[in-house]
């Protein structure tokens, strides 16, 4: 079966790029590693059995080389947890702070949880699918997950931005 | 049931003005005996951070410019070791009190002073402390049971009693919903 | 309006949603995909060209016989240098970068990632201990006014 290359590219150019983007956080970068990464799979087309095949193997491609991109460079995020400015009154634009907010804490992560998270929310990947791809158990998968989505949700409630109906433990004086 | 006293702060001057000496120290128990009390948990929080890793992640508290991270910051820099055991189950029954048994068997020895004893129905909280000679403490470990959670919190240092209030004060730490052992309870609300 | 905590798993969808490739990306790879087969065909097709030595005489090797009349002398073009190839080169300069980079920075690398896992084990451990102190004062304080 004839694999055509530059049909590949199209159908699957924004999750390499995407997924590389949430991970690294610098569009350059990710752009340049999503473009090495289908140059890769151009030199390894033979063995590219069909266009479900191709789009895999790009997805582990690029997930294992933005973690060792990752790894080789330097990345900070351009702004600390502390730095992010707090909410406006009702009557501003609290959604799109509350989504940037949201998208700052998933970017803060520590690097596997953080590949975990994009891959089952940008890529609704299953546990054991994730599991396979980052060759970790899914356990360690699940783990990630629950965990991560326990820090965001405080992070975010912390940060006055959720209503809910358990207010926190009053802080008083000497617990004991 | 432990009960009777006016004031659990005097327990704790009571208990840190003893002299002590010889104490174990609090790492020497074998968290691994606790393993399986997480077989047939639905939710699980180990965490072990001693030593480097714990001054590591001290050094990533925030800046001291923040006043939270600062006493936050002061507080870890007086600890040597933080064990937490967090297990929720989906129902009653999916544990053994046995398993538990080498915790408690550990902390009935001398060293620790059992200054929290509560139990209600099928829920049991007890709070010890290691007092050392020069009124401080060595090590303060928490065992809360309920019939589908068990969480264990044991920290190993050299605490004051400015360390404890802070421990259970904010000190910016979020609270984090969601995880075995964070679970208000709801008679104390 | 402010985050519902039960939809949470659907914002998390939301703001993580896939981002269109910047455009042109798709040209941008076909042409570097152009670049790698051109670097490919290095030389010309050599059918029916003899290649000859131009170098002087004394330098021919031993049994060297002139080509008979009318063979066909052509200039072999030899490939380009492959330090003046620019991706080749900048290829080279990237492996040297790579390998030249001091064993104490990947350290440093391994050692942020470390440390950000450690603060937050540390943060959830001690909102699990601020939990079960405040808990257990509750506790007893309910139970001594329940007894006296």
């Amino acid at each position: 079966m004839t694999i055509d290359f530059a049909s590949i590219v199209a159908q699957n150019q924004s999750m390499v790029f995407s997924l590389a983007l949430r991970f690294l956080r610098n569009r350059e970068v990710a752009e340049e590693l999503a473009q090495d990464v289908f140059l890769q799979c151009y030199r390894q087309i033979d063995r590219i059995e069909d266009a479900a095949h191709a789009c895999s193997w790009l997805r582990r491609a690029i997930c294992h080389r933005s973690i060792d991109e990752l790894r080789k460079r330097r990345f900070r995020p351009s702004i600390g947890l502390e730095d992010v400015p707090e909410p406006v009154a009702p009557g501003g634009m609290p959604d799109l702070l509350m989504r940037d907010r949201l998208r700052a804490l998933v970017e803060d992560l520590p690097e596997k949880a953080r590949m975990v998270v994009i891959l089952r929310y940008q890529e609704d990947m299953a546990p054991t699918e994730i599991a396979e791809m980052l060759e970790m158990p899914v356990s360690t998968v699940k783990s990630h997950l629950h965990r991560s989505l326990a820090l965001l949700r405080g992070r975010i409630e912390k940060k006055g931005l959720v209503k809910t109906e358990n207010c926190m433990l009053p802080v008083t004086e000497a617990c004991l | 049931m432990k009960a009777g006293f006016t004031s659990i702060r005097t327990i704790v001057f009571g208990v840190m003005s003893l002299s002590f000496s010889g104490a174990l120290a609090a790492q020497d128990f074998d968290f691994k005996t606790l393993d399986k009390l997480g077989a047939n948990a639905t939710n699980t929080a180990n965490i072990t951070l001693d030593g480097d890793t714990l001054r590591l992640a001290a050094g990533f508290l925030g800046n001291d410019q923040n006043k939270d991270a600062a006493t936050l910051k002061s507080v870890v820099a007086n600890l040597k070791g933080v064990y937490v055991r967090s297990f929720e189950f989906d129902k009653p029954g999916q544990y053994s009190e046995a398993d538990v048994a080498p915790l408690r068997a550990y902390l009935k020895q001398p060293a620790w002073k059992n200054i929290v004893d509560v139990r209600e129905g099928k829920q049991s909280t007890q709070v010890y402390l290691m007092p050392t000679a020069n009124n401080k403490l060595a090590g303060v470990a928490v065992v809360s049971t309920e019939p589908t959670e068990v969480t264990i919190v044991f920290i190993s240092g050299l605490l004051d009693e400015s360390d404890l209030q802070k421990l259970s004060g904010n000190m910016g730490i979020p609270e984090i919903k969601g995880l075995p052992g964070v679970k208000a309870d709801k008679k104390t609300k | 309006m402010s985050m519902d905590l039960e939809n949470f798993e659907e914002h998390l969808h939301d703001i993580l949603r896939r981002e269109d490739a910047p455009a042109g990306f798709a040209e941008r790879v076909l042409a570097r995909v152009s670049e790698l087969d051109a670097g490919t065909r290095a030389f010309p097709d050599r059918k029916n060209v003899e290649l000859r030595s131009t170098g002087p005489v004394e330098n021919r090797p031993a049994g060297w016989q002139p080509a008979p009349q009318g063979t066909r002398r052509i200039a072999v073009s030899r490939p380009e240098a492959w330090f003046r190839r620019p991706f080749a080169l900048a290829l080279a300069a990237t492996i040297a970068a790579v390998a030249i980079v001091p064993a104490v920075v990947f350290d440093y690398q391994r050692r942020e990632a470390r440390g950000l896992k450690a603060e937050q084990d540390l943060m959830m451990a001690l909102a699990i201990t601020r939990t079960q102190l405040q808990m257990a004062r509750a506790k007893a304080q309910h139970r001594q006014g329940t007894t006296q």
